[in-house]
């Protein structure tokens, strides 16, 4: 029995690696105690099984908490879902990591536009200009003051668009993590 | 929409509500919460849903957790205590319930109960 336990907790553990490593332990800690718990109320491995669920399961219980509460952006938010879907397989393993990653490249192109814009226009107030860098439409070359507010606008833009796919992947997760998730009685 | 998803969205919406008022008469181990929840049928959760809502609220700081040894042999039990602010959001909470049950009941009485046909 033992033995079966410490190989479902070795499971769920493997499923939790997207968190960090103490709060990892932390979690089979707890459950184990309350595998305990039900042991010592004498229910039957397979009543702790039923109650318990797979171990992808429960972890998704975990991640699902840390993912779905809100749609601003971190690292280690995108990680976690990346991570997650990796281990757990699912239909959207292909959807969710191109629109997290078209989402946080847009948003990083975003940034760095007008960045490039200004660089630009500093060059060209100083008497420099820089052909590597600006807006070419076929034969026609943006000169370097109108490629500034150029450069804002599709920043901005970029940005929107990158924002938007971000929401969208959030979206999903939420999606995913409710259909699946559903409380059980 | 049936019966069984409804239930379950009451569920998901009060679970958090019903803990934080379990937790609040005394500190509480998860299990313990578990069997608790089960004595009302249309509350009962698996630990799935519960264990991760503790740490949830416990991330939220409306809990704080403490390890306690047992007498009986049993291995230690993780314990969850109420924090301050997690007072002060069962009493918003708990307003907010008491505004949802009587706008129910206000609801009821128009009709006074009869059906019209």
């Amino acid at each position: 029995m033992n033995e079966q336990m410490n190989r479902y907790l070795e499971k769920v553990e493997k499923y939790l690696r997207p968190l960090p490593a103490g709060e990892r332990m932390d979690i089979v800690v707890e459950i184990k105690s309350g595998i305990l718990e039900l042991q010592a109320e004498g229910k039957s491995p397979e009543e702790i099984a039923a109650r318990l669920g797979t171990p992808e399961e429960l972890a998704r219980g975990y991640l699902g908490e840390a993912i779905g509460k809100t749609t601003r952006f971190s690292f280690r938010r995108l990680c976690a879902v990346m991570a997650f879907y990796s281990l757990a397989g699912a239909a959207w393993l292909f959807v969710l990591p191109v629109t997290s990653v078209t989402g946080v490249s847009f948003m990083l192109a975003g940034a760095l536009s007008p960045v490039v814009g200004l660089i630009k226009f500093a060059a060209h107030l100083l008497g420099w200009e820089l052909p590597w860098v600006g807006a070419q439409f076929g034969s026609y070359v943006m000169s370097a003051p109108l490629f500034l507010p150029y450069s804002i606008l599709i920043g901005a833009v970029l940005f929107v668009l990158g924002r938007l796919l971000w929401g969208f992947t959030v979206k999903i997760v939420r999606k995913i993590s409710a259909a699946k998730a559903k409380i059980g009685g | 929409m049936n019966l069984d998803d409804w239930k379950s969205q009451i569920k998901r919406g009060t679970l958090e509500f019903c803990i934080l008022r379990m937790i609040s008469t005394a500190p509480r181990y998860g299990y313990e919460i578990i069997s608790s929840l089960e004595k009302w049928p249309i509350l009962s959760a698996k630990e799935s849903t519960v264990y991760p809502l503790l740490r949830r609220l416990q991330k939220e700081e409306y809990l704080v957790s403490f390890w306690q040894d047992t007498t009986q042999g049993l291995p230690p039990r993780k314990y969850y205590r109420i924090t301050e602010k997690g007072w002060e959001n069962l009493a918003a909470m708990s307003t907010e319930w008491e505004n949802l049950t009587a706008a129910i009941a206000g609801m009821q009485e128009k009709s006074e109960g009869e059906r019209y046909e």
